[in-house]
């Protein structure tokens, strides 16, 4: 066959591909190269003053004098190894995650060597690179022997089991580590370690409760529904840091006074403001999962015998959750952001410490290097949230029926 | 001499070459979807293009109307090349009907609005006309009480005719059909069967996609077989029936009959 | 006739369907209850009354608009005040939000790979980031460092910026501006009927009516000759800065001048909640099966028609109640004004809380306030919600 010959027709060599890549996707039209030509300077002018200001004119000695206060505020001195052990088992469950259900890419390994040489170069030194170091060889070490020994063999399962679970211990450690045997008193938690506290914690209670008021609302019983569908709807009604004032300034008086409850530290009301706040936002997002199950697996499930609780937990739940995965981290990621408005009730967060590090007489006019470092550790947890959700969607097939 | 000239020269436009496409290429990234297309479709004929999913029937369809464009090669329909001129595109569109597997019709608009939308804005015809074409055309289709329903109120099979009759208002030389009956239920593809099969009596020129092979016997005056972007074999219905030559059509053939 | 005798009994009283429900909303409702009942006890304990709010309010805002307050006035003045500041930075707020929203929204779709990896990065920053550090970014980092008045940097004789506030050129209403206004109103009826006019006649004839080009070109001569007949019912003012004297203050004037409290905040809620509702934008418009876009090509309809006929209609549906949420939002994230003291309503509420107490009452009246505007903002956005979809519809 004459036309059996085309099939092996080779590739168009790279600058062929290149010059109709550009042709397709810049200049396709004169207004579409007049667009390029516009956005070309713009976008160059505003990333050759940032990458100038970055290099060159900023003074970045502001973040090493205050490192620490950015980090954990005012976290006395001689307590900071509290915190390695879990930062270690974080790194620790996240390389064996990363063997046991990741697949490794390319960008990956070139991120993990780059945050990696970022954090020695400018962050870490003396005894905390050592420690630091640790952590890596733990991460890496962990991910190794999951991806090569566990991943295929006999003890999968069994090493799948043991990650999850340690992921759900992981909060817990992390405070008993920080107020165990003679802790650090929460009213010293600062710096950015008081933002994953208060998020962690918050997260976790959270979704529990905004799983909880979810089903309340959705319920056939109208007390029921219309009691959580008030709830949520007062909860949503007024900003969030009009609730932390209020668990700042009211909410003392309304707390029986037995158990030293009274007295309970700022830190601990804002973990239950964050709480309750986000639980009312999870639970709108999980209403509209629990609608977008068909009606047909509630009554796949009755047929095959199963009550309307583990209908419910077993049927319709895991699926509702499936489906809303994006919406959920997403607020999950606005929980983490908020954390920082703790630093208007005079917590040194990591905002609040770099409003001290401004207020400092020697840094004085370095607000944009203090509120840029911050942002960015901000930006890269959130950002590093979104992506892994975008993996979990792919993983879990949603969109997919 | 001279009027016999010109008597074959009018034979020729009677039968002429509607569409002509040589050596079509398109890629997709690295994948090549067609490998170098060859064919020609005379005025008038209908023709039945089959194979199994990935071969490429769906793209040279949707090359033709340029809803994709071919990266190498050519493709004339009706005189027009089809090129990076716009109002080259432009006129074939107008010329080129097309039928989706999923309808496609728009689902804010009613039954009436989605034949007579084009018709009016791109025919530039008074909306009185265009709706009165509309409703002449769902007369033909068979659903006139439909009018001004919205799509999501019709059966699969009534939201096809209407797509039929949407493409037909634009009084197209030539109808694409790309599966039209895949996504439909058994007892509704009867319906729109018949529709074409009258369609392709009033002596439209039709490609069509389709592995329904009963209607395509009936109605083709020649098939195309495609499998991994080619043109494996192409002859009339019979001689695919009777003596297929090459040893992919007939295990294909054996597949789905 | 035979019975069939039917084996086992009816549920017992404790088995039946109607019990098992009552009780369990009747322990719901106990519990429910008794949570209810201790907030009102210890509630009661506290000064719950709102006359406090009568009393001389005893401090200055800074910020003043559609109000006349001097701390002579009660604190509720105060109060309102701090109202519509909220209103108006909302106000603007949303706007300027919505129109970089859909430039951004848009541009993700672009055709244009730069365009579109440039408003990817705009909402990848913007949407990651707290709004609180973007907001004391702005505000520290950028306008209160702009040089002081008497060094001021003057752009193109247009807008004049300094760390005490920024001029921008701003048309003030004059004594004949009423009339305008009624010849204006005027104008848009003419412009009106003008585009009913056109598209009558388009689909009688077929012939393009260029309605909207027709219209929106008559209301605007209308008003430019009417403008110049009622005697400019606008003072138009630039900036301007007055010589200096003996070499010190330059004072400015003319134009509207914003304050760097304003303009952080402003600026900040507009990046942060453009970028959601760039993410909106796109989704919506990538919602729509990919086939209505194909469908409009292979009928011929044009880049134009095709958008504003087909892809627009159906996106705007899938739009608008996301578009509400992020809306609402905007309007509770203005309480963020407190970082910066802009005197806003929840900075004003915050301040006499401080001076008088009464905590319970004030924020009571503060949350009150926010469901009213949540609920005006929704109620817009409903009447809107269905309007698209009865247009979407005929």
């Amino acid at each position: 066959m004459a036309a059996a010959a085309r099939v092996v027709a080779a590739r168009r060599p790279w600058h062929v591909r290149a010059r109709r890549w550009a042709r397709a996707n810049l200049f396709s039209s004169g207004w579409n190269t007049l667009l390029t030509a516009v956005t070309l300077a713009v976008g160059g002018y505003i990333t050759f003053a940032l990458l100038r200001f970055v290099l060159v004119s900023a003074d970045w000695g502001v973040i090493e004098a205050n490192r620490r206060l950015i980090f954990l505020g005012r976290f006395p001195q001689g307590e900071e190894w509290r915190v390695w052990p879990p930062l270690w088992a974080f790194l620790l469950l996240a390389g064996a995650s990363y063997g046991l259900w990741g697949r490794l890419r390319p960008r990956d390994a070139v991120v993990f060597v780059l945050s990696s040489a970022f954090l020695y170069a400018f962050m870490v030194e003396g005894a905390n690179a050592l420690l630091l170091g640790i952590g890596l060889a733990l991460a890496i070490g962990t991910w190794a022997a999951s991806d090569a020994l566990v991943r295929g063999s006999r003890y999968e399962e069994l090493a799948k089991r043991i990650t999850v679970g340690g992921w759900a211990l992981l909060v817990p450690f992390l405070l008993f580590m920080l107020a165990g045997f003679g802790g650090v008193r929460s009213s010293l938690w600062g710096g950015l370690l008081l933002n994953v506290v208060v998020a962690t914690v918050a997260m976790e209670a959270a979704l529990v409760l905004g799983v909880l008021f979810a089903l309340g609302r959705a319920s056939s019983l109208p007390l029921v529904s219309r009691v959580s569908a008030l709830y949520i709807e007062v909860i949503r009604g007024a900003p969030l840091i009009a609730w932390i004032f209020i668990g700042w300034f009211v909410l003392p008086a309304f707390l029986p006074p037995i158990l030293g409850l009274q007295d309970i530290g700022l830190v601990l009301r804002a973990m239950l403001i964050f709480s309750f706040f986000e639980g009312a936002y999870i639970a709108e997002i999980v209403r509209g999962g629990l609608q977008s199950v068909p009606r047909g697996q509630v009554e796949a499930a009755h047929a095959v015998g199963l009550g309307a609780v583990r209908t419910m937990t077993l049927i319709v739940l895991p699926q509702a959750l499936r489906n809303v995965i994006p919406a959920l981290v997403g607020q999950l990621i606005t929980l983490w952001k908020d954390t920082s408005l703790v630093a208007i009730i005079a917590l040194t967060d990591a905002v609040g410490a770099a409003q001290a590090a401004i207020a400092q007489r020697e840094f004085i006019g370095r607000q944009a290097e203090v509120l840029l470092f911050v942002a960015f550790l901000f930006w890269t947890v959130a950002f590093v949230m979104s992506r892994l959700s975008q993996q979990l969607e792919r993983a879990l097939g949603v969109g997919q029926r | 001499m001279t009027s016999t000239e010109t008597r074959t020269e009018a034979a020729d436009a009677l039968t002429g070459e509607i569409i002509v496409c040589q050596d079509v290429e398109k890629w997709y990234g690295d994948f090549q979807a067609l490998r170098g297309i060859t064919t020609t479709v005379r005025e008038g004929e209908v023709v039945v293009v089959f194979g199994p999913s990935g071969s490429g029937k769906s793209t040279f369809l949707r090359c033709l109307n340029r809803l994709e464009e071919h990266d190498a090669g050519r493709i004339v329909i009706d005189g027009i090349e089809l090129n990076d001129d716009l109002r080259n595109l432009e006129k074939v569109r107008s010329e080129v009907g097309m039928v989706f597997q999923q309808f496609n019709l728009f689902p804010h608009l009613t039954v009436l609005r989605n034949i007579a939308l084009a018709p009016q804005k791109v025919r530039r015809m008074p909306r009185r006309d265009a709706e009165a074409l509309g409703r002449e055309l769902l007369e033909r289709v068979g659903i006139p009480e439909q009018a001004d329903k919205f799509p999501g109120q019709l059966s699969g099979g009534q939201q096809q005719r209407v797509a039929i009759a949407r493409a037909l208002a634009m009084r197209p030389k030539i109808m694409l059909f790309d599966e039209p009956t895949s996504a439909l239920d058994p007892e509704m593809i009867k319906e729109v069967l018949d529709v074409m099969h009258n369609l392709a009596e009033s002596g439209m020129t039709m490609i069509v996609v389709t592995h329904e092979m009963g209607f395509a016997r009936e109605v083709a005056d020649r098939f195309l077989f495609f499998d991994e972007g080619l043109i494996v074999e192409e002859g009339t219905p019979e001689h695919f029936f009777t003596d297929a030559r090459e040893g992919r059509t007939k295990l294909f053939l054996s597949q789905i009959l | 006739m035979s019975t069939i005798a039917i084996p086992g009994r009816a549920p017992g009283f404790w088995h039946r369907r109607r019990t098992r429900r009552l009780a369990i909303q009747a322990a719901f409702g106990v519990l429910v209850a008794l949570i209810l009942l201790y907030l009102l006890e210890r509630a009661l304990g506290l000064q719950l009354g709102f006359e406090f709010l009568r009393s001389r309010a005893g401090f200055a805002i800074s910020h003043q608009w559609a109000t006349d307050f001097s701390a002579n006035n009660s604190r509720l003045d105060a109060y309102l005040t701090g109202v519509w500041n909220t209103v108006r930075l909302v106000v603007v707020g949303l706007l300027l939000a919505t129109f970089l929203g859909v430039l951004a929204g848009v541009s993700r779709l672009s055709s244009n790979w730069l365009v579109a990896k440039i408003a990817l990065v705009y909402v990848e920053v913007f949407r990651n980031t707290p709004l609180l550090i973007q907001i004391i970014f702005w505000y520290t980092a950028v306008f209160l460092r702009l040089p002081p008045t008497r060094e001021g940097i003057q752009l193109f004789d247009l807008v004049f910026l300094s760390n005490r506030a920024l001029v921008i050129p701003w048309a003030f209403p004059q004594d004949g501006i009423g009339v305008w206004l009624i010849v204006l109103a005027g104008a848009a009826v003419a412009a009106w009927a003008v585009r009913r006019w056109r598209i009558a006649d388009e689909e009688r004839t077929g012939q393009p009516g260029r309605g909207n080009t027709m219209a929106v070109t008559l209301f605007v001569l209308l008003a430019a000759v009417s403008y110049a007949l009622t005697d400019q019912p606008l003072d138009l003012e630039v900036p301007t800065v007055n010589p200096p004297v003996n070499g010190s203050f330059r004072g400015m004037g003319g134009g509207l001048q914003v304050s760097p409290e304003f303009a952080g905040l402003l600026v900040g809620l507009v990046m942060y909640t453009g970028a959601f509702i760039a993410e909106i934008v796109r989704g919506s418009i990538q919602a729509l099966p990919r086939g209505q876009g194909e469908a409009s090509q292979a009928l011929g309809l044009g880049a134009y028609d095709r958008m504003t006929l087909i892809i627009l209609p159906q996106a705007l549906r899938i739009m608008i109640p996301p578009l509400t949420n992020q809306y609402l939002n905007l309007t509770k994230n203005s309480s963020l004004a407190v970082a910066i003291a802009y005197p806003e309503l929840f900075f004003v509420g915050g301040t006499i809380q401080n001076n008088a107490g009464h905590a319970v009452p004030m924020f009571l009246l503060i949350m009150a306030t926010y469901l009213v505007l949540s609920g005006v903002t929704a109620t817009a956005m409903n009447v809107l919600n269905r309007r698209v979809q009865v247009v979407g519809n005929n």
